[in-house]
């Protein structure tokens, strides 16, 4: 059995989700991971036909993962959408809003994933749900799990993922026209791991 | 006529003579005028409006335009470099002439600053120009919030600047045409009889 430091648990509301969600027992053969700087969660989509880089500056990631054990292997992330960044104060401002991520109602993105695939020379792929704008849906990640070139003991998790953001009701009404927002959004992550012992 | 000599002087009147500004002169000058005037009430009319939708479409528009306007003064600064302009009219008061010149050279430099610095502007607030969703403009500069809000105020410092020498150019001409009863007006104009010499 594993557990956890409390202090992975500081994005709002994150706690009692995963503490309902933590496995007993079953991880036990996995192995289990805290992410450490370098850490990012960001997103590319394309405004009026230029697509510009977006990135969540807070966020949990709870990972469990051996590529020997992926039966046992889990990810469980919590983003705080509040903390969306894209260099520009309108945009953000927007983006916060009711019509899109609407973080006065629900500040919690929170993807979870228990089913993984090898894919040969470190290349994986997760099938998971996320749960975002009160839906919950299925999305695919794509990712590699390698070893942090300078630090033999760390891993770096990197992948990405592609969702129609009106699947999530994320920019309806006028917002819904493809010319001016793209409805796919890539997500693009790379986490540094470091183990949990 | 032959058809030759009709060609000859087809050619002849794209160019500028020594009395009057060609088709392909007159052309670049009143496009740009009327490109300006929309150009300066979408800038206008954008800031104006709450962050939304409309001000997303607005922006992207006169980024569009501003794009198109400088490679229109790109290529008018081109054609002025080979095709020498028509000079001030005979007998000028040398005060007046380099007042002329004075303000052509700001209108130029204005022609080209304005949509540079609102290039810069979209740089810096990661919102890349695309042109019509043709394709993306490359950034020139890295994010920067408080660089954002300089070059915003630069660039609406400069539209302000340009009222100011276009008031003047207008006026100018005005002046030439009713006061000092000349051809500097004139020669501008499309149909001008002179065009058929």
């Amino acid at each position: 059995m594993i557990s956890y430091p409390d202090r992975i648990f500081t994005v709002l509301g994150l706690q009692i989700i995963f503490a309902a969600a933590l496995p007993t027992t079953a991880a036990a053969e996995a192995q289990a991971w805290q992410t450490i700087k370098p850490r990012s969660i960001t997103f590319v989509a394309v405004q009026a036909g230029a697509p510009f880089e977006g990135r969540f500056e807070q966020f949990e990631a709870l990972i469990q993962f051996s590529p020997d054990a992926l039966e046992e292997s889990r990810f469980q992330v919590g983003i705080d959408l509040a903390s969306v960044e894209t260099d520009y104060e309108d945009r953000d401002e927007i983006l916060r809003g009711a019509e899109f991520f609407d973080v006065k109602a629900e500040r919690l993105a929170v993807y979870e994933a228990v089913s993984f695939a090898d894919l040969g020379g470190n290349k994986f792929r997760a099938d998971g749900q996320l749960s975002l704008n009160g839906r919950r849906l299925p999305v695919v990640l794509a990712f590699t799990f390698v070893p942090a070139e300078e630090q033999r003991n760390q891993y770096i998790l990197r992948g990405h993922a592609e969702f129609n953001r009106l699947d999530f009701g994320i920019g309806l009404g006028d917002w819904a026209d493809e010319k001016w927002i793209s409805h796919t959004v890539e997500v693009h992550f790379s986490l540094q791991l470091t183990r949990i012992d | 006529m032959s058809q030759d000599c009709q060609e000859l002087i087809a050619i002849r009147k794209l160019k500028n003579t020594a009395e009057r500004y060609g088709i392909v002169s007159q052309a670049f000058h009143w496009l740009i005028v009327v490109l300006i005037i929309v150009q300066y009430q979408m800038g206008r009319i954008a800031e104006d409006l709450p962050l939304g939708f409309d001000k997303l479409v607005l922006m992207s528009r006169h980024k569009s335009l501003g794009m198109t306007i400088l490679g229109l003064a790109l290529l008018r600064l081109l054609w002025r470099l080979a095709n020498k302009s028509p000079g001030s009219p005979p007998g000028l008061h040398r005060a007046l002439q380099g007042l002329g010149r004075t303000t052509h050279v700001a209108l130029y430099g204005l022609l080209l600053a304005l949509p540079i610095t609102g290039w810069l502007a979209s740089s810096y607030a990661n919102s890349p120009v695309s042109w019509w969703g043709w394709f993306t403009v490359p950034d020139l500069v890295m994010p920067d919030k408080e660089n954002f809000e300089r070059l915003s105020e630069l660039h609406q410092l400069l539209t302000r600047f340009l009222i100011v020498v276009v008031t003047l150019h207008a006026a100018a001409a005005l002046v030439h045409h009713f006061y000092f009863k000349d051809d500097v007006l004139r020669r501008m104009l499309p149909g001008w009889p002179g065009l058929r010499k």
